[in-house]
């Protein structure tokens, strides 16, 4: 603990630096109504491709004349939502899977590990695609088929860790007190995996975000003419070379999401004495999202 | 061990390491405060005292070994060379050259990916430059035969997890030794080791700091060790040196109440069984009144002249008469538990437990007169053996003489022990609270073979009755206590409770475990779980259970408050949560949890050998008082014969697996028939108490 506060004091956080960026970035989107100088829908077609400061527009005008600020300030809105959905999908579906695996083991626990690396071995994106073409593309799916991909993550994470709960002192003593298998998965493990879920949850957030903007810009995520940043970032790409605004603002507000969430899901991660396991496990999926989605 | 009696120093020698005016803080924490002593040539000094004492903190920092979070002030001087604050190069030159370090845990100090030999020779080429590799593995393996490691040239090429803990300790001393430097610092080096190898690795660290010259500044707990060992010792706490001098002085008759009180509190062989130990705070009370911790800590404080050593009221009437008192007396921890009361004692044992604060006086008033009540039996089981069965019987006064030699024959034919007892004392044998007959156990293991934990044990426990159940590491003993509580299922044999089969041997799947049976587990730390409050884990006992679970909230509650304020807590720790408990009151909570159910037997497994030493009287008081008030039999499991002895009046001793031998307990310590047995005593230490 000591230890923990002084090297706090001595280096520069990168972790608190993150929570900041990733608290602005969820604060301009909830005030996006209030802050947007413009309608983000609005096309103004005598100002297309304005540079920014260019007519009045403080981060200039799309290839429809559309006011990039407000593009960008209701642009997190669908993958802030889809993210934090799916990570809370995924999350629940993952831990409480992970709880009964690790207490239950015998056969329960051999399907559903087996059922996991299934999952993890299959490539995100591809499943995705497959998901989203033949079976509808609507908010709902997009949040399903995130949490589909995140689960195994948590599931993994939470029943290692239940395994090595399982025979401590402190649950023997909870079975000796007669306690029944869901109370005791309740009240003895649940919280003993709590910070897990939270360092985990952190890091899926950023993964989740990069997959709903990866399918945007694929087509099967959000829709034109909705402000996407992940749809953003595919409608500017052809005009890179003559207004390169339309495209990187986004990519650049994207990247400062995720990576925000990274340093804060770190930081957690190392003060929650986890050890590392959610990043090592996590970094496989992003992984392969990140080279999909590129 | 009679080879390992310490033979005292040339004593006008000049000292060879001189503390003085030592100051160690950590983050501005004190850890040691103006520690004063030397050490002389070819002298082993212990240093003594309790976890948070500074012992540690000060070997660290004569090395310079102490990080730089540490500040060091003082003095430290090597033969007359200062080394609080020589630069490193300096220091690197005397580290492992004239001062040399060892260990408790040698499988931590050691590096797993190299040959121990390697190991070796490398410090020994660290500081002879220009000797070769092939004169250095020499070297390396003559001091492995040195330590007593037979094979030596073999076993230099072996890695330190092929080692057992006592030889991995040899290849550590060998380690040290191997510059031959002129001062060994070892840090509680056999603290980690059972008994037996304790006493042969000790044996031989004194031969060799004989022959080598050596001066040993011995870092310990443990005044058996001290007693064995070393010419003289320091005691410290809360990081000042509280007194020091001759072993045999200090053991005898410390000057300073702490010290007293500390070396009064370890359980004897001298001790009549089944007495009450004196607790430090008790003892301290006894000599000053009451004393605050800084106080305590005060080196000039000194035992008043003519000033009782111990509460020697308090012994001799919680004596063989105690049991007399029966249930309705409050023990001493009920009488204290009001808040506020025990504040000064709390404080004495450094912010450690409250209990226990009924100074001598209490226990006095409560006991004096009924000591000489009719039944009451050695060791506390009287009164329940009388309305009991046969077996009970054997307890009893008047079975004993005859159930010592039948337990005997019983043990021998690995029979049944409560048969054997019960066929000697009575024709016929109803039913003991507890049987285990013929257990087996084992475990799956490597390239699925099973390993065999237990085979064959045998063994009854009647109802009030305490049995200790003692044994080495990986003799057995946990896993049988393991299976009794229902945690683990046998591969075959009988656990018969209240007359029915609660073993489920051969049967698959989970036992459901038996509320009757409760469990008090050896690691404080452990056996609670960090986020739930201390009245949650026990209350959860209430609401399983067949009787209690209709209890509503507001009754659950009195009752938890009732059960923390038996085990001599504040009843307003309920709503605490574990973080902030000492590993004492740690352990009270986790008696009350095992309460809760109002268990008939409660399994004890190790439950003192966590803790320091001034608690460890508190809790085997606590246990003690417990059982005789609510009439529980006990399980009483430890490494420690003196401590078993002290608690049970039956015996069982397991190696490898089976009872070697089963018996009263007089008959096991006075005249043991197993060479086990034998060697197990005479290695448990037995420290003498100061004359009252």
């Amino acid at each position: 603990m000591k230890t923990d506060t002084s090297t706090r004091r001595r280096r520069f956080n990168a972790g608190t630096a993150g929570a900041v960026v990733l608290g602005i970035i969820v604060l301009l989107t909830l005030l996006a109504p209030v802050l947007a100088p413009h309608d983000p829908l609005a096309q103004d077609l005598a100002h297309t491709n304005a540079a920014p400061g260019e007519h009045g527009y403080l981060l200039g005008t799309d290839q429809l004349g559309r006011d990039l600020l407000s593009r960008l300030l209701y642009g997190a809105q669908t993958p802030l939502l889809v993210g934090v959905l799916a990570v809370l999908c995924g999350g629940v579906f993952g831990t409480a899977l992970g709880l009964l695996s690790g207490y239950a083991r015998g056969w329960a626990d051999q399907l559903l590990s087996r059922l996991a690396d299934i999952q993890l071995a299959l490539p995100a994106i591809l499943l995705a695609l497959l998901i989203l073409t033949f079976g509808g593309q609507s908010t709902a799916v997009l949040v399903l088929v995130i949490a589909l991909t995140g689960w195994p993550a948590y599931f993994r994470l939470v029943r290692s860790r239940v395994l090595a709960l399982r025979t401590s002192a402190y649950v023997e003593a909870s079975r000796l007190q007669g306690a029944p298998a869901h109370w005791i998965i309740l009240r003895d493990l649940l919280p003993g995996v709590r910070g897990l879920i939270a360092v985990t949850a952190t890091l899926d957030l950023s993964r989740a975000v990069l997959m709903e903007a990866g399918l945007s810009y694929l087509g099967l995520g959000a829709q034109a003419p909705a402000a996407d940043w992940g749809l953003m970032v595919a409608e500017g790409q052809g005009r890179l070379l003559s207004s390169w605004w339309i495209a990187v603002l986004p990519g650049l507000c994207l990247v400062a999401l995720v990576i925000s969430a990274n340093l804060l899901g770190e930081h957690l991660s190392r003060r929650k004495d986890t050890g590392g396991e959610p990043r090592r496990a996590l970094s496989r999926i992003s992984r392969t999202r990140t080279r999909s989605a590129a | 061990m009679a080879s390992a009696t310490p033979t005292a120093p040339d004593p006008g020698g000049p000292p060879l390491l001189e503390v003085a005016g030592l100051h160690v803080a950590f983050d501005g924490t004190p850890a040691v405060r103006d520690a004063t002593w030397s050490v002389r040539a070819g002298e082993i000094v212990g240093l003594v005292g309790e976890s948070g004492s500074g012992k540690s903190a000060t070997g660290l920092a004569v090395l310079g070994l102490h990080g730089p979070a540490a500040e060091v002030t003082g003095s430290v001087r090597l033969s007359g060379q200062e080394l609080v604050g020589a630069d490193e190069a300096a220091l690197r030159a005397i580290r492992g050259r004239r001062v040399a370090m060892v260990f408790q845990d040698a499988l931590d100090a050691l590096n797993p990916y190299r040959r121990v030999g390697d190991q070796i020779a490398e410090a020994y080429r660290l500081h002879h430059p220009d000797a070769g590799r092939a004169e250095a593995r020499e070297r390396a393996v003559e001091m492995l035969a040195r330590t007593g490691i037979d094979r030596p040239e073999e076993r230099a090429r072996e890695y330190p997890h092929q080692f057992s803990g006592g030889m991995r300790q040899r290849v550590m001393i060998a380690l040290a030794l191997v510059n031959e430097p002129e001062l060994i610092i070892a840090d509680e080096p056999t603290t980690a080791l059972d008994a037996t190898v304790q006493a042969q690795v000790l044996e031989r660290l004194v031969e060799l700091q004989r022959e080598m010259g050596l001066a040993v500044v011995l870092i310990t707990h443990d005044f058996g060790v001290v007693e064995r060992v070393c010419h003289r010792v320091v005691v410290m706490y809360r990081g000042r040196v509280v007194e020091q001098g001759t072993a045999a002085a200090v053991l005898a008759g410390g000057r300073h109440p702490y010290t007293r009180a500390l070396v009064a509190s370890v359980p004897s062989t001298d001790d009549e069984p089944g007495s009450r130990l004196p607790t430090v705070p008790e003892v301290v009370r006894g000599l000053l009144g009451e004393v605050d911790g800084e106080t305590l800590a005060d080196p000039s404080l000194r035992v008043p002249d003519g000033a009782v050593g111990l509460p020697a009221a308090a012994r001799e009437t919680t004596g063989p008469g105690r049991t007399g008192a029966g249930r309705g007396t409050p023990t001493p921890a009920d009488e204290s538990a009001g808040p506020g009361d025990g504040a000064a004692t709390a404080a004495v044992t450094g912010g450690v437990d409250r209990a226990d604060a009924a100074g001598a006086s209490d226990a006095a008033a409560g006991d004096g007169a009924p000591a000489g009540d009719g039944v009451s039996a050695p060791g506390g089981s009287g009164d329940r053996a009388g309305d009991g069965p046969a077996t009970a019987a054997v307890t009893a006064e008047g079975g004993r003489a005859d159930a010592a030699g039948a337990t005997g024959a019983g043990a021998q034919g690995s029979a049944l022990a409560d048969a054997g007892d019960g066929g000697a004392v009575a024709a016929s044998t109803p039913a003991p609270l507890l049987s285990i007959t013929d257990l087996h156990v084992s475990y799956p293991g490597r390239f699925g073979r099973r390993t065999t934990a237990v085979r064959g044990v045998s063994f009854g426990i009647a109802p009030g009755e305490t049995f200790g159940l003692v044994g080495e590491s990986g003799s057995g003993k946990s896993t049988v206590s393991r299976v009794v509580a229902g945690l683990y299922r046998p591969d075959s044999g009988q656990v018969l409770f209240r007359g029915e089969d609660i073993g489920g041997a051969g049967r698959r799947g989970r036992r459901k475990p038996v509320t009757g049976i409760q469990m008090v587990f050896q690691d404080p730390y452990a056996s609670l779980n960090p986020d739930r409050t201390i009245g949650d884990t026990i209350g959860a006992g209430l609401r399983f259970h067949p009787t209690f679970a209709s209890l509503s909230r507001g009754k659950r509650r009195e009752r938890v408050a009732a059960l923390l304020t038996e085990v001599g807590l504040d009843p307003d720790l309920a709503d605490a949560y574990p973080g902030r408990l000492s590993g004492g009151m740690r352990q009270r909570v986790g008696i009350a949890r095992a309460l809760a159910p109002e268990p008939e037997l409660l399994i004890a497994d190790e439950p003192v050998s966590a803790l320091d030493v001034s608690v460890q009287a508190q809790v085997l008081n606590l246990l003690a008082d417990l059982q005789r008030d609510r009439g529980l039999a006990m399980l009483f499991i430890s490494h420690d014969l003196t401590v078993v002895r002290h608690m049970a009046t039956r015996v069982a001793v397991m190696r490898a697996g089976e009872i070697v031998e089963i018996g009263d307990r007089d008959q096991i310590m006075e005249r043991p028939a197993d060479d086990y047995t034998r060697a197990l005593l005479e290695a448990s230490h037995s420290v003498r108490r100061t004359a009252a």
